[in-house]
């Protein structure tokens, strides 16, 4: 067996996670190849729905269209489709892997990117799925909603009341998987707002055990649906025909009564978990892996015993559309490191091993010290700017790690490759050159007062350390209550719980006291089984007035309306020491971080927007990246992967870097003589790709520059030029007496392409849909179309953030010019997987 | 309103939280899927709020035994199992009830009936207080009617038979109001040319210590059963159909007893069965020219797993097998289960626990029904009535008497 050159890279599935690695993989000198047994890429993500009502709902979904298309064009991605494999052989040089169309392949390594299978809820007699027709699966209301055929059931009925069930297929140790499936409690809350906004009279319940609200974008759905969905604790198990035959009955609980009650809808629908891929087996045996008690390949890196083998995605655990395509990145930036693959057409730097680039850890408390720590780790200068770096025993001091710990940043100017970091340390103004940013501030941790003012009363930090150092030492009893001021975070509310263990251990008396159950990560219900079986109190309640606290001579006596047993019998629990786990809240400073680094917050105040084009780890800035809690709701082990993520996209970043020759030239430029300086364009650019020049100019930096046209749509002085879309050029592009579909060529432009698009219609694809503002549509018009029609992206999906705003914005200037027929000129939004929905209004014209 | 608190030093606390074979009911979700099983559905009546099986779990959980046993709910509870089956966590409620039911506060919701039964059970062998003359007197009388039946000298209705392969265990019915169902046993025994007896000794099958979840009445009832038949020296005790019954001989009764016991238990359905698959028993189906449906007994179905034995057989008797909706694991209890068939002051409650069990027998279109447990045959009987279904009701086994065909005399 011969060497191969370049060196090949098995991916065996082409879902997110797969194409994630690909993509990545893609920049280096390697020979990619994906399996994939379905004739088409992109796996369930592919087929999933777009969620968007008003605006994007953040599912990511539609990333796999371009994902997809990026796969299809890559040079050194080779595509198996419709394909299996027949043997995997391991020799001394890699794999010999022979696939079912003749070929075989020589890889040096393997990434099982295999995807899960949704529960089989027919496996659930009492639900009746296939034998009452309005009883479906989140994956049939999804391709009923793709497909745009959700009125099959829900037309008929003026006002249909629709049930969601949570937890079918999951959390269920009968049926042997006793584990939180981590994406079906959103996914129904998207779905329930997807329905709502297409039935906007339909009454939705949402049956679920513990709410799983993790998350920026969850919180915000949460918080959203609380006024216009009914959610109830409590999934029901059966779902009985109702007399009349046409409504579905449920039996739920009647707190109030103390009996049940029967409820009637008009469709249920089951929110099904993942399980392990039906082909589990097969791949196990494949790759002779261990699948753990549950079905997944639980190890991201390469396990012992089968080195050069790596897992990624739903194969390894259930994860979100988002998190898996972190998980491919991760394990393609694993492949990279360990194959030493070189980025292709490294002809600049290729020689010089010295020239490691730095990167600027920004932050203000430990978990910068962290993502420091990590990146020094793998090989770059690491300065870590405002933080003291954490001592961590665990860790070996890092070479190439350099502290200011009483930095305070003023400036993070350029782009990736190219940055200036501006500081004042002690007095100093100094400045960073480095590659890359990395923003890890510490977000603020409000203490609960629950208006005692005691010392007993805790926060759970103080509590973690008391029951880690000495749990002897606590008081005899021990009550924990979370999601006591507001959402509990994950974190928090995963220590607070592994210190109840400790506390319970040391002979104590624990009651964990909760709203809705945080049970995320592959071993949430088991921690949380675990706890009760150790005899700690689970109680449950409702809302925070149903619990009072007073004081006693020993520390504090609850009294807990507990939700699960008779109103007429509130439990009293007297404990020594309460603890209450702080709210998570946004830093006052944040506003000023945003400023700093020219990103925007989202609605809580968070850093980082909740756009799927940047999440989880990246920003509108190429080489501006967000790690932590400050962030997201993240914990440890969040944090290790979105640091490992923000290097995989550190790697793809440095093949860009340094490619040959100046960088990709973005098509618009800024005309010296006709700019007014007004800096409108340096202003609004989102991705900070105007910089000053020595003539204290704008100029446009193109290795910054997305080519969104923002600044040229906006500019006043009209001092922007661009090659393929200036303001005239409109004019010809249009055909005459055709509907012109101005499509952005990240969503829109790739539905239509999938939809066959009527006679009429001429597309051109266009970079972002904030080029077209009133000028240019007004010029296709003249150019002879006979409509204009621009679709971007739907809101809070563009990449430049407001795009489709923007076109919107020109449209209704448009319609407000006099003597202007409103229908020929309008605009739509659209997302990558919505060919149907574009079919369908593309139709009317 | 009192406050409640978690009492570790209760009774049922300590009874239910011992983490045994994982049904620690301290490991409950509180996903609340019991909730929507519950045999009573959205029905209530005046003094009867039915079960919410999480407060029953939640409040055994927390050592709640007086709140628990004044919610009224230990005793509307069937016991039908419909919510374990759903269990995510495999709590088994009829273990959590009958552990509630055992304690001495509760003592004073057991029925009159109920109480006069074990009473009788225990002192007389019989339930219904047939004394050992009675026994004989009625059996003897039987048996010379079923010699007569047969036209056969050697058919008989043995009782204490030494040597007899098979003991049967009637149904204190069958030796009361409806001696004509031991004949038509009797009939099924005869055609598999086996040797069986009853015993004087303990009369019939029912084990009412179940009910009250007291494991020292369940045992000593069901040593009364085991140890003549050991003395009589039988191959296998066969027991007729009763859904109680059936899940204590044949499930639990190791557990209660502590020790295998030395012969086999099975059902006269399931025996019957067997004796038909080897060709011993042959069924005229056209003696039932109809199809029939068949209602799992909670007990026997999803509490001993027997789904398929009773449904084959019925098969054999009939024009066909007809499913109700739902089934199986799923099944609608009768309404009758957890002692309320027991105490004849519950015909009003049951009447509403079964109204579910009526709408379904109506929606199944035939009108006939047959199942595997006395029990549920005379509520499905009394439902027919009160609904107005007009639903025939029968036994699997009787059907079966009823379809064998038979060679009386005594050469065969």
């Amino acid at each position: 067996m011969t060497e191969t050159h370049p060196p090949g890279v098995l991916i065996i599935g082409g879902g997110v996670a797969g194409m994630a690695a690909a993509r990545l993989l893609s920049g280096f000198e390697a020979a990619v190849h994906i399996v994939e047994k379905q004739e088409r890429l992109g796996g369930h993500a592919g087929r999933w729905a777009c969620m968007a009502t008003d605006a994007c709902l953040q599912c990511g979904a539609c990333l796999s269209m371009e994902m997809a298309d990026h796969a299809i064009a890559a040079d050194r991605v080779t595509l198996h489709l419709g394909t299996r494999i027949l043997k995997i052989h391991r020799n001394e040089n890699g794999f010999a892997v022979d696939l079912d169309n003749g070929l075989s392949l020589l890889v040096k390594k393997i990434i099982a990117a295999t995807g899960f299978s949704p529960f089989d809820a027919t496996r659930i007699s009492s639900y009746h799925i296939g034998e009452f027709p309005n009883v479906i699966t989140t994956a049939e209301l999804n391709d009923r909603l793709k497909g745009e055929r959700s009125d099959d059931i829900l037309g008929k009925h003026p006002a249909p009341e629709i049930a969601f069930i949570q937890c079918v297929g999951s959390r269920n140790r009968k049926i042997g998987a006793d584990y939180c499936s981590q994406v079906c409690c959103k996914i129904s809350m998207r779905h329930a707002s997807k329905l709502l906004h297409l039935y906007p009279e339909a009454k939705i319940t949402i049956f679920y055990m513990d709410l799983q609200v993790i998350g920026k974008e969850v919180r915000d759905f949460y918080d959203r649906l609380s006024g216009s969905v009914e959610l109830v604790q409590g999934v029901p198990a059966e779902i009985l025909a109702d007399e009349q035959g046409e409504k579905l009955g449920i039996v739920t609980e009647d707190r109030g009564k103390r009996a049940r009650k029967a409820r009637r809808f008009d469709m249920a629908v089951l929110s099904v978990g993942m399980r392990p891929a039906e082909a589990m087996e097969e791949t196990a045996g494949l790759l002779d892996l261990s699948p753990n008690s549950w079905g997944f390949f639980n190890t991201s890196g390469a396990p012992p015993h089968a080195p050069d083998i790596h897992v990624a995605g739903c194969a390894r655990t259930p994860g979100d559309i988002l998190s898996s395509m972190q998980d491919g990145r991760l394990v393609a930036s694993r492949v990279i490191r360990d194959l030493e693959l070189a980025p292709v057409s490294n002809d600049l730097h290729g020689d010089s091993e010295k020239n490691v680039p730095a990167v600027a850890v920004l932050g203000d408390g430990p978990q910068a010290s962290r993502v420091a720590r990590l990146v020094a780790a793998d090989g770059y200068r690491a300065w870590l700017l405002g933080a003291p770096l954490q001592a961590d025993p665990a860790a070996d001091e890092p070479v190439g790690l350099s502290v200011e710990p009483n930095a305070d940043v003023y400036e993070v100017s350029g782009t990736a490759g190219n940055f200036t970091v501006g500081y004042t340390a002690g007095g100093r103004r100094e400045r960073l050159f480095c590659a890359a940013v990395i923003a890890a501030f510490e977000p603020h941790h409000a203490g609960i007062d629950a208006g005692f003012g005691s010392e007993k009363a805790v926060s759970s930090e103080v509590f973690s350390a008391m029951a880690k150092e000495n749990p002897e030492n606590l008081p005899d009893s021990v009550a924990i209550i979370f999601d006591y001021a507001g959402h509990e975070n994950k974190a928090l509310a995963r220590t607070a719980l592994e210190d109840a263990l400790r506390a319970k251990v040391a002979g104590k008396t624990v009651y964990v006291i909760a709203r809705k159950m945080l049970v995320h990560k592959a071993d949430g219900q088991r921690l949380f089984d675990r706890v009760k079986k150790e005899g700690i109190y689970f109680l449950r309640y409702e809302d925070a007035s149903g619990i009072n606290i007073e004081k006693t001579a020993d520390g504090f006596g609850l009294t807990v309306a507990e939700a699960t047993i008779p109103t007429d019998h509130p439990v009293r629990v007297e404990c020594g020491l309460l603890v209450i786990p702080p709210q998570v809240m946004a830093s006052p400073d944040f506003p000023d971080k945003a400023r700093l680094l020219r990103q925007r917050l989202d609605r809580e105040g968070f850093l980082q927007s909740p756009n799927v084009r940047h999440r989880l780890t990246r920003s509108t800035r190429r080489g501006v990246f967000f790690a932590g809690s400050g962030h997201d709701e993240t914990d440890v082990d969040d944090l290790r992967a979105e640091t490992e993520d923000i290097l995989a996209h550190i790697r793809a970043l440095s093949v860009k870097m340094s490619a040959a020759g100046p960088p990709a030239d973005p098509g618009v430029a800024i005309n010296e003589r006709m700019c007014a300086k007004c800096l409108t364009c340096y202003r609004i650019c989102p991705h900070g790709a105007i910089v000053l020049n020595d003539k204290m100019m704008p100029q446009i930096d193109p290795a910054a520059c997305f080519s969104c046209h923002l600044c040229m749509a906006n500019c006043p002085a009209h001092a922007i030029d661009s090659e393929a879309f200036a303001n005239n050029a409109f004019a010809e592009m249009a055909k005459k007496d055709k509907t012109v579909l101005f499509a952005c060529e990240r969503s829109a432009y790739l539905a239509a392409e999938e939809a066959s698009l009527p006679e009429a219609v001429q597309m051109v694809s266009i970079p972002c849909a904030c080029r077209m503002n009133v000028d240019v549509m007004l010029k296709a018009l003249l150019g002879g179309a006979s409509r204009v029609i621009v679709a971007g992206c739907h809101d809070g999906n563009c990449r430049s953030m407001d795009g489709a705003r923007e076109a919107a914005l020109g449209v209704r200037q448009a319609h407000r010019i006099p003597g202007m027929d409103e229908s020929r000129v309008s605009f739509f939004s659209a997302a990558a997987n919505e060919a149907s929905r574009i079919r369908r209004i593309l139709s009317k014209t | 309103m009192e406050n409640a608190v978690i009492n570790k030093e209760s009774k049922l606390f300590k009874l239910s939280n011992r983490l045994m074979s994982d049904d620690n009911i301290s490991e409950c979700l509180t996903c609340g899927a019991c909730n929507s099983r519950c045999t009573w559905f959205d029905e209530q009546l005046e003094g009867h709020r039915g079960p919410l099986p999480r407060q029953i779990v939640r409040m055994a959980a927390m050592g709640m035994d007086r709140g628990l046993v004044d919610s009224g709910m230990l005793w509307d509870c069937l016991l039908c199992n419909r919510c374990t089956e759903v269990c995510p966590m495999d709590i088994t409620m009829d273990v959590v009830v009958r552990k509630a039911r055992s304690l001495d506060i509760a003592d004073g919701l057991i029925s009159h009936d109920m109480k006069k039964g074990i009473k009788t059970r225990l002192e007389l062998g019989d339930v219904n207080g047939l004394t050992k003359e009675e026994f004989v007197e009625t059996v003897e009388w039987v048996s010379e009617e079923f010699t007569d039946d047969m036209d056969d000298p050697e058919a008989e209705i043995a009782y204490d038979k030494k040597g007899a392969k098979f003991l049967y265990l009637p149904n204190p019915r069958e030796l009361g109001l409806n001696l004509l169902h031991l004949t038509a046993m009797g009939k099924l025994f005869y055609a598999m040319k086996e040797t069986w007896t009853l015993s004087s000794a303990h009369t019939d099958v029912t084990n009412w210590g179940y009910f009250v979840g007291k494991d020292d009445i369940m045992r000593k009832m069901a040593l009364m059963v085991v140890e003549p038949a050991e003395e009589l020296g039988i191959e296998a005790l066969v027991l007729s159909e009763c859904g109680h019954g059936y899940h204590v001989l044949k499930v639990l009764l190791e557990d209660i007893i502590g020790r295998k016991p030395k012969f086999e238990v099975t059902s006269i359905p399931e025996l019957v069965l067997d004796y038909a698959k080897k060709g011993v028993l042959k069924f005229d189906p056209s003696v039932h020219p109809y199809k029939t449906a068949y209602h799992d007994p909670c007990n026997i179905a999803r509490k001993s797993g027997v789904y398929d034995a009773p449904r084959e057989l019925l098969a054999m008797v009939c024009e066909g097998v007809v499913e109700l909706s739902p089934n199986r694991e799923d099944a609608l209890c009768c309404g009758g289960g957890g002692g309320m068939l027991q105490d004849s002051e519950s015909t009003n409650i049951r009447m509403v626990t079964g109204k579910r069990k009526a709408e379904q027998m109506k929606a199944a279109g035939p009108p006939n029904i047959a199942t595997a447990c006395l029990s549920c045959h005379r509520q499905l009987g009394e439902l027919s009535k009160h609904y107005e279904l007009g639903v025939r009701v029968d036994t699997v086994a009787s059907m079966a008497s009823e379809a064998l065909v038979i060679n009386t005399g005594a050469s065969g």
